[in-house]
């Protein structure tokens, strides 16, 4: 267990953030998905201890964000948002300075910071001025200073945030490498679910406040209505039709790729029909939901169902599979 | 690429204890106070009251040494700041009973004329850009990811100008006093003297505190460094202004009030119960107490704003 909340609730004069959030965590590379005001930000910092909860209680680490803040933050990095630096520090000098404030001794600091902005591809640019940096440098930069102390979980938020194409691919070749090849559990706040689907493992959605799903990234994209896609070299329509024939429902898409839904061994009836026709199979597979179809879903089902219902659900996601 | 890229590897030595991180703070402040120029040169001012001084305490030990001769010269610069010459004759004649009193009157006319205005410039360089510049730049997330609590924050902050305070105070006049000593003709200086080592650690707590607090409260109500700067020269300079106005009315000039318009007057006066037995012709203190009273309840206030001001970014 990375986390773990436990009836959580924060309320900002009024407006409730969080509410009552129930959930155990567990190692890996989280996607932590919602809509713009869904609680993420407000969820990261509780768990780092700088907000005070109103209700329920919260582990990060095995340790309590209500008594342990500064604990808890020895092990745990965070990369903010927003577009945050120290005035005045050169990207070097802002690095070393974040290990010194973690405890780290000054002159191991320093050499922290430089594999740390090495790691990051900013080695180059170590000795320039934070706030010159482009919006690319700048989130590399916040993710040296969050990696700089050797945490054991990492929170990002919007880590890829305003950066072009290129620099988006490599920050999140870096993110890949600290969830599988470093072992550092990493948290990803985001709504770019394409970012998830790169280097979550698991995904947990939040909105307005709640916790609409928790669940491992391959368990989410199962389809339940036993769907699977076929692609064969030519003759799709005739596919199509013999699979109608046997009693199942068929979809053929532009590209001539047919998704076939019915009752019993799907792609076994698929594979011997293609042998019937005598044409070539070029894929088969079993259809998934894109990551967007589940964020959406569970967003619709947040808003229709009662909060509690959706948060009990989800506590109990990843625990039964776990 | 570099040549010997290591990579990420884990780190698990040994931590600093948590209550020695606030030096960082104190230390990324003031080197970055050091990249002004401004600040740079101001630092240097501090050796002109130890030259000043330094000199006057050879001009005094020349004077009280029983076996010199031709001491015309040096008598006239002592004259400087001892402009009565009864006292002068007596402290040539009798220096053992009028060192303490001297020693003490010349300490505190070096803390309330040249230090005061050191402290009260160099803070005007130092201290507005301290938390305003983290508020613009939203450093706070930075510092507060880290494990430091907010007390380590504001102590690391005041630690900046709490420490340029002391170059301008405490350390020049430590200078001053242990020249006094080596320029006195007898060790028996020291012993008569000795006294005003805690007048002196007195005098730069009593400037130190308010200006700091103060100073810190002006940065954190801003996200822009020159707002907080003239707020800091309108408070010290415009005060001062107002004070020699209300000064130079007739009735209003004794009443005791008028010298709570104004931040140095009030250092001044508050000073004044760090330095008793006044020898010297210096304006008598009219508001002592009161004056110290009153800074120690706006450096209060001051300290509660700036802790909610810095807290008020993590309540959103």
């Amino acid at each position: 267990m990375i986390f773990r909340l436990n009836g959580v609730t924060k309320e900002y004069s009024g407006h409730r953030a969080l509410s009552d959030l129930t959930v155990d965590v567990q190692p890996g590379c989280i996607g932590l998905l919602g809509p713009n005001g869904a609680g993420k930000s407000t969820m990261i910092k509780t768990l780092l201890g700088l907000v005070r909860l109103t209700a329920g209680n919260a582990e990060v680490l095995g340790l309590d964000v209500r008594t342990q803040p500064i604990e808890i933050r020895e092990r745990v990095g965070y990369m903010p948002e927003d577009d945050c630096y120290i005035a005045g520090l050169k990207g070097i000098e802002m690095v070393a300075r974040a290990g010194e404030l973690a405890g780290i001794p000054k002159r191991t600091a320093l050499r922290r910071g430089h594999e740390m902005l090495d790691y990051v591809r900013l080695g180059d640019a170590r000795y320039r001025e934070v706030q010159t940096y482009s919006t690319g440098m700048k989130a590399r930069v916040k993710l040296a200073t969050a990696l700089v102390h050797s945490p054991e979980l990492v929170f990002l938020d919007e880590p890829t945030s305003g950066m072009d194409p290129d620099g988006r691919e490599q920050m999140l070749a870096l993110i890949r490498s600290l969830a599988t090849e470093k072992g550092v559990s990493v948290v990803i706040s985001t709504h770019i679910l394409h970012d998830v689907e790169e280097c979550c493992d698991s995904v947990l959605i939040v909105g307005s406040g709640k916790l609409l799903r928790y669940e491992k990234l391959e368990v989410l994209k199962q389809r339940t209505d036993n769907t699977t896609t076929v692609r064969v070299g030519s003759g799709a329509d005739q596919l199509a039709g013999a699979l109608q024939a046997k009693g199942m429902q068929t979809e053929l898409d532009r590209r001539g790729v047919v998704s076939v839904t019915g009752n019993g061994d799907v792609p076994t009836t698929v594979l011997a029909t293609i042998r019937e026709c005598g044409l070539a199979l070029r894929e088969l597979t079993p259809a998934q939901n894109s990551l967007q179809d589940i964020f959406l879903q569970a967003l619709r089902s947040g808003n229709q169902a009662p909060s509690n219902g959706a948060t009990l659900e989800a506590a109990g996601g990843l625990d039964a599979d776990s | 690429m570099p040549i010997h890229e290591l990579g990420y590897r884990h780190w698990d030595g040994e931590r600093r204890h948590r209550w020695a991180r606030w030096t960082c703070i104190s230390r990324t402040g003031v080197t970055l106070a050091l990249r002004n120029k401004v600040v740079r040169r101001l630092s240097f001012l501090t050796i002109v009251p130890v030259l000043y001084f330094g000199l006057l305490f050879f001009a005094i030990g020349f004077l009280t040494d029983p076996g010199a001769e031709r001491i015309g010269a040096w008598r006239g610069f002592a004259s400087t700041i001892i402009d009565d010459e009864r006292l002068l004759n007596s402290l040539r004649n009798n220096p053992a009973s009028l060192r303490a009193p001297i020693w003490n009157d010349i300490f505190f006319f070096l803390m309330a004329y040249f230090q005061i205005t050191g402290v009260l410039l160099i803070t005007a360089s130092v201290a507005p850009g301290l938390i305003s510049r983290d508020i613009k730049s939203k450093a706070f997330l930075i510092y507060f990811s880290k494990p430091i609590a907010r007390v380590d924050y504001l102590i690391g902050k005041a630690g900046v100008v709490f420490g340029y305070s002391l170059w301008f105070t405490l350390l020049p006049a430590l200078l001053i006093y242990i020249l006094s000593i080596a320029f006195a003709p007898s060790s028996d200086a020291f012993g008569q003297t000795a006294g005003v080592i805690p007048s002196i650690f007195c005098a730069t707590l009593v400037v130190a505190i308010p200006v700091t607090s103060i100073s810190l409260f002006l940065s954190s109500i801003t996200r822009s460094e020159r707002l907080a700067t003239f707020a800091w020269i309108a408070l010290v300079g415009g005060g001062f202004f107002i004070y020699r106005i209300l000064a130079a009315v007739p009735g209003l000039r004794e009443q005791t009030w008028i010298v709570f318009v104004s931040l140095p007057k009030l250092l001044w006066e508050a000073l004044s119960n760090c330095f008793d037995d006044p020898v010297l012709p210096l304006t008598e203190p009219r508001a002592a107490g009161g004056a110290l009273a009153f800074l120690f309840v706006v450096s209060a206030l001051c300290i509660w704003g700036t802790w909610r001001n810095i807290s008020a970014p993590m309540r959103i």
